[in-house]
Formats: C-alpha cells, structure tokens, sequence
C-alpha cells in the first residue's frame, strides 16, 4: 500500500492541506475587521473563508485517495510501478534546467541575447548537430520573435545588456 | 429588413472584406500559437480600429476573435497545447487523434463543427437572445453558487480515469486562485509581500505553462526522439484519416448540435465563458455517446463536441452584453470596450436607437464565421506540416513563445517564472495521475464563485438553506449530486475490470 501512487499522492496533499491551514493561511491579515462596516452586527465572511473551503476539499479528498488505495491494496496483488524512471528523469531535469537557465537569464542578458542560445542548447540536446539548426534557426527565429512581439506587437521585451 | 439589407451592403465593401479576410489569416495564425491568445489578439487589434469605420472595425474583431477561437484548436490538435483556453477540451480527443494519424480529420471537423457552432450561436444571438439573457439574469449568487459547483464537478468527475483526482485538481485550482488580493475586500491573500502578486497568478502564464510546458517536459523524456512525423506517417496510409466522411458526419451531428446549444447557453451566462462550455459540451456529449469509452482516447465526436460548443459561446456571449451591456468574461469586456470607442452604446436602448450598429454586428459576425471556414480550408495543408515537424524542433521553439507569450500579457518577468512553476507542477501532477484540465477550470471559476457563495451566505446570513430553497439552485444541486451518484455507479460497475489491469496502468500517459 505504502508503494501505491495514489497513497503517496494523498498523503502529500492531506500535508500540504495541513501545513497550508495551519501555517499558510493564518497569515492573511485579518485588518479588514478594523473596518467601521466590520463593527456593525451582520454576518460576514472574511478573506480566509475561501482559502479554507478550498483546502478543506483537498484535505478531504486526499483522505479518500488514501482509504481508497488501502481498499485498492486488498483487493490487489501486482505490485505499482514507479511514476519516474532514472532516464527520463536525467532527461527531463536536463530540459528543465536549460529552460530554468533561460528564463534566469532573460533580465540580465535579454531576450535577444539568450533565445538564439536557449534554442541552440536545446537543438544540441536533443540531437540535431547542424549549424544550420544551432546558429541559423535560433538566430532567425529570435529575429521573428523580435519582430513579432517588440515591434508588431509593441510589448516591451527584456533587453538586458543591449538596453544599457 | 430595408436597414438589415443596407447594413449588409455596408459589410461587403471591398476594404471590409479585405480586413475580414487579413485578420481572419491573424486570428487563426495567433490562435495556433501556444502563447499568443485571443484575449491578446483581439486587445491588441483595438488600437488599430481607432481611424477604422464601424463596419471595418467590427469585421478585424469579429474575424481575430472567432477564427482565434478556431486556431486554438490547431496546436491543440497538433501538440497537444492549446493555443487558447477555449480549445483544452479539443485536446482530450485532438491530440489522440493526432497521435493515429488522423490529424487530418480532427482538424476538419474542428472547422466543421466550430463553423456550426459558430453559426447555431448567431442564430440564437438574433432570434432569442434577450428571452435567454431574462433567463440568466433571475441568476442570484446561490443560483450561480450552485451552477459552479455543477461545473467543478461535472469537470472533475469526467477528465481523468479516477474522479477523486479529478475533483482533487479541481480544487487545487481553486486554491491557486485565492493567491493575490480578496475580490471582495482586496485583502492580499497569499503574497508574502510581493506586489507582484496582488493581481494573482497572470491567467495566461497558468495556461500556457500547465497545459505546454508540462507537455514539453513529458516530450523531454526520450529526448524527443520519436517525432510526431513518424507517428502520423506510419498511421496514416488510409485516405480516409485524412478527411471527414459521411459516416464521421453522421456520428457527430447529434453532438455538434447539442453542444452548439449547450455551448450557446453557457454563453448567455455571465462570467462562465467559452473554456467551461467547451468542457461541459465534451462532458454531456461523453455522457449521451454511445460509445464513451472512445472519449479521450481519439474520437472525432469529442473534437466535434469540444469546438461547436467553444465557438457557439462566441455569438451568445453578446447576449448579455448588447441587451444588457453586461461583459460576460474578459473577451466581451475587450468587445465592450472597442465599441465604445466606435461610438455604440450597448444595453437595452441599443435595440430602439443604434439598430444599425446592432444589425451589423449580426452581419460582421456571420461574414467571420464564413471567412473563417474559406480561409481555414485553404490553409489546412499547412498546418498539417506543424505536426510534421519533428518534436525535438517544435517544442524549443514552443518553448520560446510560451516565455515571451508568458511576458507579453503583463509585460511582467514574474509571470515567466510562475508559467515555469506551473510547467513543472504540471508535469508531476501528471505522472501522478492528476488531470490538469479540472485544475485550470477551477482555477478560472474560483473568483467569481467565491464572490458568489459569499455572497450567498452574507445574503443567508450563514444559512445554507439558501442553496435549497431557491428551485434553480436546488436544481444545479440535484444534478450535481446525480453526476457524482452515476459516476459512483460506474466506477464500481467497471471495478471488476480495473482490478484486472490495476496499478499496472499508473504509468501510463495521463489524461489532460
């Protein structure tokens, strides 16, 4: 049972639902009530009213997944199979990492500098060894996005070094 | 009808035309992109209606918003991300189909269904929008409490294989969006002191970084070395793959007519939008087919279902906005907007002293919706070559336009980090069995819910009786009730099944 996706997914959830209610959302201030409308004598709801709903709900689903993968386990002998393998998740954190480095880099360097090497990165990853995917497309590519949104589109783009 | 005739006559002048068909090519071109929406299209565009006359004007919104709402459909299809939110649902059945080989096919009864669609809604829009738009207003906060409570859960129990995970993102959704000021006293919920934040998480970043990069990174695991092209090669021999036969048509008329109707009187309701309509159409047209299994496994009743009700929100959700100048969500209230600019006054005294304007409207609309089709139909080999491309080409420059796309609404680097954050939890709420799609409709509902079931209760003074004793409420409760009780039932009718094939499923590709 203990091994059972759903198991491990409703125990993270019933703690993050727990850590929220009991840490998270005390600190949503409570200065509302200060207000001179809060003073008078009617019902009203305050601003931790919906965070709770919503975390009440997760905490009671994330109860049921658990009795419902105990259920599951008695009824059940293949053994589950893990969610990650080693591979893809070398190759996914790779991916995530050349996407992290990009997105760090975007306000120092700017969107000109760092797209045409982001794309080259991830063309080198994933297999393709031409120049023309690793210098020319990237380069071509930043110019039409450069086009698109900073000039068509008027949306002022990170420039980095070359706005200094 | 002499003005009706008059204001045709208008909207067929060569330079409308010529707009209609230029910014019909850019809706349709800005839907299919991951990153650049309707909302952002259609914003974008109003600037360059200013020294534009009314017809023109009319014709650039109308055609960037409803052939925008089509192009969503193309990534959608293709990539598996929708290049607008209308378009999640295209994706359930879409992307399977892409997946046989049967882009082709998805793609035309995507344009199929939503010209269908599209044209059910204008019909409506002129002929019973201010008797249904009566109908949504008698909607109090617990009629509208109890009708996002149907939508959640008709959402949660019909997205994934297992309707507590469902229902589970659904309310993590929820919670995501409580993050930013209180909507209703703009109390600063979940910020830790970050200005950034008091707007709360951009839409646009949630969706592109939940539904693409999740995608990419699901992509990543084999270095992308399988590409779509192969897949769609190897299974796509038969002609008919390609294109809609009868027999396609036959099978989803029924769908596409039901859903034009649903997705129509979801449009009619404020707040509710095209995303839910899309869903909820997929849902009831799942739950009426004879065949639900084949739902979210490649059938081209759920792309019917999933597009005529998306476009079909398009016409209806002027309803409540020329009748009663009440913006319906963020696309009408952009609409609102230009048509101020362009000197028309919407609300009830539009039908009595601007009808020219009002006919127009109806005549521009229609003009998109054929434009859309014409133009579609002649581009569809092109887009098709988007799916040829292989993976490991599509998805860096996916990537890239997600992170500008992700900047470009607010104009906020912020928002590029909160698309990554999303990405990521994406991709482990999907290894892990989560749908995603209950998570973005909760997430756009939480708002005006919360407002709503607040509302409702300040209205009871905390009794919860309100939700029964008003028979509109009471009826949204009874039918969500219903859904859970047949979703129960199916689930332990199927048990004996699934116990066969048990856990040693849980690895498999999860459902959006």
């Amino acid at each position: 049972m203990f091994r059972s996706i759903n198991f491990r997914v409703g125990i993270f959830f019933l703690a993050f639902s727990l850590c929220v209610a009991l840490f998270v959302v005390p600190t949503i201030g409570e200065e509302w009530r200060q207000a001179p409308t809060a003073d008078m004598e009617y019902f009203t709801l305050g601003p931790r009213f919906f965070p709770y709903i919503s975390i009440g709900i997760i905490g009671f689903l994330s109860v049921i997944l658990i009795l419902q993968s105990w259920w599951q386990h008695r009824s059940r002998s293949t053994p589950p199979r893990s969610a990650f393998t080693r591979d893809a998740l070398k190759t996914v954190l790779t991916s995530m990492g050349i996407g992290v480095a990009y997105i760090v880099l975007i306000p120092v360097l700017g969107v000109i500098l760092v797209t045409p090497l982001c794309l080259a990165a991830y063309f080198w990853y994933f297999g393709l060894r031409r120049w023309v995917w690793i210098i020319v497309v990237p380069i071509v590519l930043t110019a039409f996005i450069y086009i698109c949104f900073g000039k068509f589109m008027m949306v002022p783009l990170p420039m980095g070094l070359l706005e200094r | 009808m002499e003005l009706l005739i008059d204001q045709f006559f208008v909207a067929i002048q060569g330079s409308n035309l010529l707009v209609l068909f230029l910014s019909t090519v850019a809706g349709i071109l800005i839907g299919a992109i991951p990153g650049l929406t309707v909302n952002m299209a259609v914003a974008l565009s109003i600037p360059l209606t200013i020294h534009m006359s009314l017809a023109q004007a009319l014709c650039m919104i109308f055609a960037i918003y409803v052939s925008g709402i089509y192009g969503g459909s193309v990534s959608a299809i293709l990539v598996n991300a929708p290049g607008t939110p209308a378009a999640a649902a295209t994706t359930l059945d879409g992307y399977p189909m892409t997946q046989q080989g049967k882009a082709g096919k998805a793609l035309k009864m995507a344009l199929f269904a939503s010209f269908i669609g599209g044209i059910m809604s204008i019909i409506i829009l002129v002929l019973v929008a201010q008797n249904l738009a009566a109908f949504a207003l008698k909607f109090g906060p617990a009629e509208r409490t109890t009708l996002m409570v149907f939508a959640l859960t008709i959402v949660g129990v019909l997205s994934g294989r297992s309707m507590i995970k469902g229902l589970l993102s659904g309310a993590i959704g929820l919670l995501f969006a409580t993050v930013g000021a209180d909507p209703m006293l703009a109390v600063p919920r979940f910020t830790f002191g970050m200005l950034e934040l008091e707007e709360g998480f951009g839409f646009i970043p949630v969706l592109i970084g939940l539904f693409a990069v999740s995608e990419m990174l699901v992509q990543a695991e084999d270095r992308m070395q399988t590409s779509i092209k192969a897949s769609y090669k190897e299974s796509s021999d038969r002609e008919e793959d390609s294109r809609l036969t009868r027999k396609d048509i036959l099978l989803s008329w029924k769908t596409i007519i039901r859903s034009g109707f649903l997705g129509a009187f979801i449009g009619c309701l404020p707040g509710i939008g095209a995303t839910v309509a899309c869903f909820f159409g997929y849902g009831e047209a799942k739950r009426a087919s004879k065949n639900p299994d084949l739902f979210g496994k490649g059938t081209v009743e759920g792309v019917a279902a999933a597009e005529s009700a998306n476009n079909a929100v398009a016409g209806a959700t002027l309803i409540p906005l020329l009748a009663l100048s009440i913006p319906g969500d963020a696309l009408t209230a952009i609409l609102y907007g230009a048509l101020l600019i362009q000197g028309v006054q919407t609300g009830p005294l539009i039908f009595q002293y601007q009808l020219d304007a009002v006919y127009l409207i109806y005549i521009t609309l229609t003009l998109a919706n054929i434009f859309m089709v014409a133009t579609a139909a002649s581009f569809m080999s092109f887009f098709k070559r988007i799916a040829e491309v292989p993976r490991r080409i599509l998805f860096p420059i996916i990537f890239v336009f997600c992170v500008v796309g992700s900047f470009a609404m607010r104009n906020s680097v912020i928002d590029i980090y909160i698309m990554m954050g999303m990405g990521v939890m994406g991709y482990i709420l999907r290894k892990f069995q989560i749908p995603l799609a209950p998570l973005l409709i909760g997430y756009i509902l939480a708002n005006p819910f919360e407002e709503a079931l607040r509302q409702a209760l300040v209205g009871s003074e905390g009794s919860l009786k309100v939700f029964v004793v008003k028979p509109i409420a009471a009826g949204f409760l009874i039918l969500t009730v219903l859904a859970i009780v047949f979703m129960i039932r199916r689930t332990l009718s199927a048990r004996g099944e699934e116990t066969q094939g048990g856990e040693n499923r849980e690895g498999e590709e999860s459902e959006l």
